[in-house]
């Protein structure tokens, strides 16, 4: 008799016995002490050269205040560090909650909307001169019009997911509100001049190198406080992937627990990408990459090792993206995709090479 | 459920609301499509053309007696609107500047203290940095910016610059680049902000886009000041030149400034004369190719470019209903202006388009031929020079350029710098 769908899926979330349990403490692990290495070479490297000694001496001793070691590493290199890890680790956790809701492998950011909701919005800063008499180019007005995108365009889809069960019509309402604020995007770029189209398309390169202390303060705050409350929804998620019926019978309020994740990925993305601009893939590749080296879907340990990894794959993007072209620096979008494609492509290759 | 449908009826309004503010406050304005070549530039911006050699404002003596840190005088330029700078007994100076917003850029206001070896720092004053001794040590992150430098011969104060050196057409910059003695610091928002601490600059010049915004903010933070320059938002083009004397009050020299300046008016007035003398005016269309549809960008009678064709008798090209100072055009509607037009102006140097031989380039989509145009069959094509974003400064040398492309004839005794010159690359 053949295995029952849901026993599979069981199997797949809870099957963390034994070998299993070994190798995902092996995965956390290596992810934290990688996270530390990578962390520290991203402090050490840059287009500059600074003697590690001098490193050491600008992040400890304030001996070294206001030299320009100390403002190379503690204002240049050092947020940009905080900043891709938090915002890699993010977007990746919001990417892992797009997927288990929709429960569809391809889901991220970008399928809800969410993504080009913040982008549409900071367009109407940039092209359309919404200004509400503000200052327009201030960095803050871009971030409170990112951040008003992906609420707004998270808000419409909470309203949807209210009064609809089917997470695949979701799923469309998302695709098509990601289509409809692409589309008139494309209109305020058509009636704008090429300074702002260039401007704006500047923004779209994401890159977490101009993010201020202030800005990362928020950032980190933000995520935290995410990253701890979505750890007290590990059961529930695990029940959802079982099954709707199968979580309502272990209690989930099913509904409710839509919202929330819908809510968590939007803030997640939204507070990213008003601050670093739009970062494709990492949403997308990192759940991918984690289940592979997990070889488990049980989120109580999918779900560190997602923000540990998403964390890890930010400061490496971010570190390649700023030295390879020094002085120039490449968009922080390009080399996730760059380097997230081989990873994905590499372990499904090896996950499925007998059938291939 | 009725409170849902109001939720979301109320929505769908407020997003329609925005679409619609937005859409008004667009800078390229709504193009009718009149498809009529009919808007020939009618002078709706308000030039202050040269005037005679008067009207400059006599210098502060630096020797004169006064009790120090007391005010002596507030330099205006004659030209730029953006700026002024204030002259204290004593040795001290405030830069001020004011520069308005654009439909692009925001605007910004700043006061620079400078306070050269010895100078008295006034009391009651306020300012938002002050820079102490000798300004040696500048990264200029507009190209026009380092331009100014080099023309008040003060490019070995600049220590990085936004322009690569294969792009670079100041001989002096240039040659600093190639000797490391200044460094290409990338541009825009992806600049090498490390490599632009470790230069230690006193002093960062900067423009007014979003990008450089978030550049200054980041670079602010780190302690290293930025000052806005609003060379970009003045309407006319010996105001935008006269950011010069701002340059010229950073580095001591704004004697040299206003003599540069002053010369600029004299070489400006001498062909506005001459251009007034000659009957047949011709028609100018001004534009940029865009990469994004609509592909043509034309500049009208609101863009500081008019300012120097009308001067000198041209009258733009571009639809009637326009009030901003570009506007985009389909193929339809550029067509008709494009077969029209005495005199074509392509409005970007050849520096990002090296295959380009001539005007025919930009041929679109089979429905524009340039090869059709008056303009072309006239051989009246012009592209503006390799060095147009980094000699704005020369006035003499654009403004002549200009003449020459406008009245080839009645300007044949001029030489022309380049600064505008024939789109037939050999």
């Amino acid at each position: 008799m053949n295995k029952k769908p849901q026993t599979a899926a069981h199997d797949r979330v809870r099957d963390s016995g034994g070998a299993a349990k070994n190798r995902i403490a092996l995965v956390l692990v290596l992810s934290v002490a990688l996270l530390g290495v990578c962390a520290v070479l991203a402090i050490g490297i840059g287009s500059v050269y600074i003697p590690p000694g001098k490193v050491v001496e600008a992040l400890f001793s304030p001996a070294a205040a206001g030299s320009t070691e100390q403002i190379i590493i503690t204002n240049m290199r050092l947020t940009r560090v905080i900043a891709s890890i938090f915002g890699g680790g993010a977007l990746a956790l919001s990417g892992l909650l797009l997927q288990i809701l929709f429960q569809n492998p391809i889901a991220d950011p970008y399928v809800l909307g969410i993504s080009s909701g913040a982008r549409l919005f900071v367009g109407l800063v940039m092209l359309g001169g919404l200004t509400l008499g503000f200052h327009t180019s201030s960095p803050w007005f871009l971030f409170l019009g990112a951040l008003a995108g992906a609420l707004t365009v998270m808000g419409i889809v909470l309203l949807f997911a209210l009064r609809m069960k089917s997470v695949v019509t979701l799923l469309i309402v998302g695709t098509m509100l990601g289509y409809l604020c692409t589309a008139l995007v494309n209109l305020l770029v058509a009636f704008s001049d090429d300074h702002a189209i260039a401007d704006f398309t500047r923004w779209g390169m994401g890159s977490f190198g101009l993010m201020t202390w202030a800005q990362i303060q928020v950032l980190v705050l933000v995520c935290s406080v995410i990253f701890l409350l979505s750890f007290l929804l590990t059961k529930s998620l695990n029940s959802l992937m079982l099954g709707e019926a199968y979580a309502k019978t272990m209690g989930v309020n099913t509904r409710q627990l839509r919202m929330v994740m819908i809510l968590f990925s939007g803030v997640l993305t939204g507070v990213v990408t008003a601050f670093a601009g739009p970062v494709a893939f990492i949403g997308m590749s990192v759940p991918h990459i984690c289940r592979l080296l997990l070889k488990t879907e049980d989120n109580r340990f999918l779900l560190p090792a997602v923000i540990l990894v998403g964390g890890v794959f930010g400061l490496v993007c971010d570190l390649i993206a700023r030295t390879v072209a020094s002085p120039g620096e490449l968009s922080v979008g390009t080399i996730t995709s760059f380097v997230g494609v081989p990873i994905v492509l590499f372990l499904l290759v090896k996950k499925n090479k007998v059938s291939l | 459920m009725k409170q849902n449908k109001g939720l979301r009826l109320a929505l769908v309004l407020a997003l329609c609301a925005s679409m619609v503010l937005s859409m008004a406050g667009c800078s390229g304005g709504g193009n009718s499509s009149s498809g009529a070549p009919s808007g020939q530039g009618s002078s709706s911006q308000t030039n202050p053309a040269p005037q005679d050699g008067d009207g400059w404002q006599e210098l502060p003596d630096p020797n004169a007696q006064g009790t120090a840190g007391e005010l002596q005088a507030i330099y205006t330029p004659k030209y730029a609107k953006g700026f002024t700078v204030e002259y204290y007994y004593g040795g001290a100076k405030v830069i001020a500047t004011d520069i308005k917003a654009t439909s692009n850029t925001e605007a910004f206001a700043q006061r620079v203290l400078l306070l050269p070896e010895g100078a008295v720092e006034p009391a009651n004053i306020t300012y938002d940095h002050k820079i102490e001794g000798e300004l040696e040590r500048v990264i200029t992150f507009a190209s026009s910016h380092a331009g100014f430098f080099s023309m008040l011969e003060a490019t070995d104060r600049i220590k990085g610059t936004s322009i690569k050196e294969a792009s670079c057409f100041i001989p002096a910059l240039k040659t600093a680049l190639q000797e490391g003695s200044a460094q290409y610091v990338g541009s825009g928002k992806n600049a090498d902000k490390e490599l632009m601490a470790s230069l230690q600059p006193q002093l960062v010049t900067i423009g007014g886009m979003a990008s450089d915004t978030e550049v200054a903010a980041k670079l602010e933070e780190s302690g290293i000041f930025c000052l806005y320059f609003g060379d970009f938002a003045e309407d006319n083009y010996l105001g935008r030149a006269e950011w010069i004397s701002l340059v010229g009050a950073l580095c001591g020299k704004e004697q040299e400034a206003q003599d540069i300046m002053k010369d600029n008016e004299l070489a400006a007035q001498n062909v506005i004369e001459r251009a007034a003398k000659v009957e047949e005016k011709p028609t100018v269309l001004w534009f940029v190719h865009s990469s994004q549809a609509p592909h043509w960008n034309v500049r009208t009678t609101y863009d500081y470019v008019n300012s120097m064709v009308s001067d000198l008798g041209g009258k733009m090209l571009f639809p009637e209903g326009i009030t901003s100072n570009s506007v985009k055009l389909s193929n339809e509607d550029f067509l008709p202006l494009m077969l029209e037009a005495d005199k074509i102006v392509f409005g970007i140097s050849l520096n990002s388009y090296a295959e380009a031989k001539d005007i025919t380039f930009f041929n679109k989509e089979g429905q524009i031929d340039f090869s059709q145009a008056k303009a072309f069959q006239n051989d009246d094509c012009y592209v503006v020079g390799y060095d147009w974003a980094q000699d704005t400064a020369d006035v003499r040398s654009i403004m002549e350029s200009l003449a020459i492309a406008l009245y080839p004839d009645e300007f044949s005794d001029l030489e022309n710098s380049g600064k505008i010159m024939k789109f037939k690359v050999q």
